[in-house]
């Protein structure tokens, strides 16, 4: 494994560590891996997940790529003013950029975890080189970015999650031990369990419909450029029932395209807090990268 | 915006085949000062969750003039080595090691050692050895190892009880045993179990600054056996839990500024 910390970008205020297989060099022909900021944690992802699934994509001939986007871990803020969804995109542009000057490479899969998985999406969706994406608990790109999520889509998430995580989910008896041994904020339930119903199913639809028809495009184009598009979500997250609810909309809407992979890891939260859960998730990404030789 | 006078760089340090990460932050228009800085961070879940407060830090020292080496232990962050690997002595040299550095990169002799939490244990243990090393700033010191490893396993399960989580459903074979989502090796418990910073022998020529949220026995015996009297405060602790207390959602916990500013004047009036 060969690393080496960088500076880039149009200011050259961006840090990232390069992650480059042992033998010198990437192999032929394969693309590289950028893995994006999983909301405000650094560049080495949570519980240092970001440096363990470089070191092991590098030990199979990738070459990976964990930065900090501007004003997050070691990469300073922005001197101009953008859009937060903006600048990101930018700033992705820009590590493409550099990894073709400095290695040659004309290809990329982008990965991360939260809004990182999101960010990775979108920018799937507006740059041609972007070969693969690799979603994991993100949501954020299920719905217009320049809007927030509807109050109907939030609340029938919520209820969805409420319901699986209560009566069908591997937490379930662990959920109730809480619930019933007074290990709850009742107040708090209370209150977030209160207009789920009414909110589940009524409010704005328009804005569901946006949201739909462009998903629909969306995976439609990506699918016509031969993206190889992977959901992957922990069942302690609420981002898998955002997940299912958009695609059963979008099959109902459309009649069908949908990406390519979608996998839950059972048993895993949204941070992947045990050893077993990140082992677990750097094999299921390696084995998918496989794809890409 | 950005409008920051200083240059950041990202760097490779230390051994050629255990290389350390480090950011090294240099000052460009403030006035120069005599000292630079190596901040020595915590580890595990507490590393992760810190780091930005750990980079505001040094960005407020370097506008204060000082050079600082903001850096990653070995087996930790984007230092070479596994998560099992890091261990007590290790990390002691990799302190060395930053000392090195940044006295190379800035021509500056003098050092002062930041450090929060176990990294506060591990600064001042380094003092003991580092006779560059002028000052020792602590921010809520780890004191007592085994009491460390009590907190830790205890919000390791509580944890393990609130997350949507479950125990490893195979039974995988782990050598080390996992708290918050980081392994503890045998040898660092070891050497964890061993931590009692009330045995440090204090070298009364380095300056000793501790600033503490948690009003304990252990932190008062601390502040009594290194005779800290004037460079110390309490710090008035937020509503809500302890500021090391693991979150899952930490981004919503704020960078501590005030105990910043404290840290900083500090650093400027003494060094």
């Amino acid at each position: 494994m060969n690393e080496e910390p960088i500076l880039f970008g149009s200011a050259h205020t961006l840090v990232g560590v390069v992650t480059a297989p042992p033998e010198g060099g990437p192999s032929a022909g394969l693309p590289a891996v950028l893995l994006l900021n999983a909301g405000r944690t650094h560049h080495a992802g949570p519980n240092r997940l970001y440096v363990k699934i470089a070191r092991s994509l590098a030990a199979q001939g990738f070459l990976a790529f964990r930065f900090d986007f501007s004003g997050v871990g070691d990469s300073r803020a922005r001197s101009e003013v953008l859009p937060l969804q903006t600048s990101m995109l930018q700033e992705v542009r820009e590590a493409m950029d550099q990894l073709h000057a400095s290695s040659g490479i004309q290809q990329f899969v982008l990965m991360g975890i939260c809004s990182g998985a999101s960010v990775a999406y979108r920018a799937a969706c507006h740059d041609p080189r972007v070969v693969g994406a690799l979603i994991v608990n993100g949501y954020a790109h299920l719905h217009d970015e320049h809007r927030d999520m509807n109050s109907t889509m939030s609340g029938s998430t919520l209820l969805r999650h409420f319901l699986r995580i209560g009566f069908s989910s591997s937490f379930r008896a662990q959920n109730w031990r809480k619930l019933l041994t007074g290990k709850v904020d009742y107040r708090s339930l209370i209150h977030s369990l209160a207009g789920l119903p009414i909110l589940a199913f009524s409010g704005r639809r328009s804005g569901n419909a946006a949201d739909i028809e462009r998903l629909a495009a969306d995976s439609r184009a990506l699918e016509a450029r031969g993206v190889r598009v992977f959901h992957l979500y922990s069942e302690g997250d609420e981002g898998l029932d955002h997940y299912r609810l958009a695609t059963r909309r979008l099959i109902a809407r459309t009649g069908g395209v949908v990406w390519s992979r979608m996998e839950v890891i059972t048993g895993a939260n949204h941070t992947f807090m045990t050893l077993w859960s990140q082992q677990k998730l750097v094999g299921m990404i390696c084995e998918w990268m496989k794809a890409f030789r | 915006m950005n409008s920051r006078q200083d240059s950041i760089v990202p760097i490779h340090f230390g051994p050629p085949s255990d290389t350390l990460y480090g950011v090294v932050h240099l000052p460009q228009a403030a006035p120069a000062r005599e000292c630079a800085i190596v901040i020595c961070p915590s580890m595990g879940h507490e590393y992760i969750q810190f780091h930005r407060a750990l980079r505001v830090l040094a960005e407020k020292l370097c506008d204060a003039g000082f050079p600082v080496l903001r850096f990653d232990y070995y087996g930790c962050g984007d230092s070479t080595g596994d998560s099992e690997q890091g261990t007590i002595p290790r990390w002691l040299m990799d302190i060395s090691s930053a000392i090195a550095e940044i006295q190379s990169r800035s021509s500056r002799p003098k050092v002062g050692l930041f450090g929060y939490r176990l990294g506060g244990a591990l600064a001042l243990m380094a003092a003991a050895t580092n006779p560059e090393v002028h000052a020792v700033f602590l921010w809520d010191p780890v004191v007592d190892g085994k009491d460390y490893l009590r907190e830790l396993e205890f919000m390791h399960q509580e944890m393990m009880h609130t997350s949507h989580v479950i125990p490893d459903p195979v039974g995988t074979d782990h050598a080390s045993t996992e708290r918050l989502g980081f392994p503890l090796s045998d040898l660092l418990i070891s050497g964890l179990r061993g931590l009692d910073l009330t045995t440090i022998v204090r070298d009364p020529a380095t300056r000793m600054f501790l600033a503490y949220t948690r009003s304990d026995v252990r932190t008062e015996s601390l502040r009594r056996k290194l005779a800290i009297t004037e460079n110390c405060t309490w710090l008035a602790p937020r509503a809500g839990p302890l500021p090391w207390r693991w979150e899952e959602n930490f981004a919503k916990s704020p960078v501590p500024y005030q105990t910043i500013q404290t840290l900083v004047q500090w650093a400027s009036e003494a060094l």
